[in-house]
């Protein structure tokens, strides 16, 4: 993809976005459970041009000895952006911006697993961003969450994500890579649909008080329905009801 | 009081199942009266109302009183490290091995088990740190001699052994096989010739493919004696 300019408008005279969408809607997903065949869990997902894996490992002996914890078990992660994800080649390995991620997806999961029933275990989360097109913390989480529920280990809630942000002025869900340049804001939320609890939420740029509060909103909206897609997945892949 | 569930359904972590005087099992979490599924599988509402979820896919626990196959990795002074394919290491102390002293300035303790033997060994203790402590002190436990080594999902074993034990003994009929499976997801295999154990493997990784599935026996049944009267005549 060619760099291109900034376009004259995000938003379109009757209301919809670059890609026709509404200002309310998702980018399309398609999720899949269960297809590393020897990571304990593993699950991929596709939103919009994001393409990411994600896999678990654990829980499992953890080295090195001195990380263990004697009343629960560790949980790692490790976000990680492939060189040919983004139109101009990244720099392999970790940088400021991955570890920042690594750290606060692992905190937007620590709420939902029950690392106690693990006393000095650990449980690897690796997620692998293959293409990217903004929100791909939220979209890595979201594979994530299936993956651990592919791995069987135990949790309170799935957890979903999705960003939201403002451009044009206007409060919007799931932001584009394009939208996220040249927009105003883009505010990640990860959240436990079931139980309600915000895991994870981030902001760069500047919400007025009402738009936060609109914004917010939005994201529970579309983190619920995220959490239906995820509820579909896994149970295609075990031929449920 | 309400199950808002199916018996046998399918549920995800977060699912509310119940609500009232019920007994929240493996695979479930409790908040309030509310029992809420921790684990992906399919429900089941067993007698005293205990709920639990069968789960899908899962590590190994090790139990007190679990019958597991283990193998040495490592002697450290008079404690034989065992891998038992959990998340943790398993210690088997010389004194849950050795019936009489032995003097160690005479006797290499890896005569009795060395590294890389298989072991058949029952866990007699976990503490909360999850130290667990093996014995190999009892009939039927000891050293694995030949024979042949499958790895399974540990939540698939109960598949294998089947309702009181037809599974296993319809494989072990009709292929004449010697097979030890264990709740760690370990199952041994010896037979007369390896015609006969190669059956077996294939029979016990197509009952762990098709876990989740009715029927089951009957095709494992139907499976066996085709593949035998061709291989056998």
């Amino acid at each position: 993809m060619a760099k291109v300019g900034a376009p004259e408008k995000l938003i379109t005279k009757d209301g919809l976005r670059l890609d026709g969408r509404r200002l309310d809607e998702p980018r399309p997903v398609k999720l899949e459970v269960g297809i590393l065949k020897r990571a304990d869990g593993s699950a991929y997902i596709e939103q919009g041009r994001n393409k990411i894996l994600a896999a678990v490992y654990g829980p499992r002996e953890l080295h090195p000895r001195h990380l263990q914890k004697p009343d629960t078990a560790l949980v790692r992660c490790r976000y990680n952006m492939s060189p040919f994800s983004v139109p101009e080649r990244r720099r392999p390995g970790p940088d400021r911006r991955t570890i920042e991620i690594s750290k606060v997806a692992r905190e937007a999961f620590e709420q939902a697993i029950f690392a106690e029933h693990y006393p000095r275990a650990g449980i690897d989360i690796f997620i692998e961003v293959l293409e990217a097109d903004a929100g791909t913390r939220c979209a890595g989480i979201t594979a994530a969450s299936l993956a651990l529920a592919d791995a069987g280990i135990p949790m309170k809630d799935l957890v979903s994500a999705i960003a939201v942000g403002k451009i044009d002025g206007q409060v919007v869900l799931d932001l584009t890579g394009i939208e996220d340049n040249y927009g105003q804001t883009d505010m990640p939320v990860a959240m436990m649909p079931r139980r309600n609890e915000i895991t994870l939420l981030q902001m760069d740029g500047h919400f007025t008080s009402e738009e936060f509060e609109q914004a917010l909103e939005l994201a529970i909206k579309g983190c619920k329905i995220l959490y239906e897609k995820q509820r579909e997945a896994l149970k295609t892949k075990y031929g449920g009801p | 009081m309400a199950v808002f569930v199916e018996n046998r359904s399918l549920v995800i972590p977060g699912d509310l199942i119940a609500e009232g005087n019920f007994k929240a099992s493996d695979g479930t979490f409790q908040e309030q009266d509310r029992i809420y599924a921790s684990v992906l599988g399919l429900v089941d509402v067993g007698p005293n109302k205990t709920i639990r979820v069968i789960p899908f896919a899962g590590k190994y626990m090790p139990k007190i009183n679990d019958v597991v196959i283990g193998k040495v990795v490592d002697l450290r002074f008079i404690t034989w490290i065992i891998d038992i394919n959990a998340p943790y290491l398993a210690d088997l102390h010389a004194n849950e091995v050795l019936d009489r002293k032995v003097d160690l300035t005479e006797i290499d303790l890896l005569r009795f088990y060395d590294v890389g033997d298989l072991l058949i060994s029952k866990v007699i203790d976990i503490d909360e740190e999850k130290n667990i402590r093996l014995t190999t002190k009892a009939p039927g436990l000891g050293k694995l001699h030949g024979g042949r080594l499958v790895k399974i999902s540990p939540v698939k074993v109960p598949r294998i052994i089947g309702r009181s034990g037809s599974m296993i003994k319809l494989i072990k009929d009709e292929t004449k096989c010697e097979i030890l499976a264990s709740s760690n997801g370990r199952v041994w295999i010896k037979g007369k010739d390896s015609n006969l154990e190669n059956l077996a493997i294939q029979a016990i990784l197509k009952i762990e493919q098709e876990a989740h599935t009715t029927g089951l026996t009957d095709r494992i049944k139907e499976m066996l004696q085709k593949e035998r009267g061709e291989k056998i005549g």
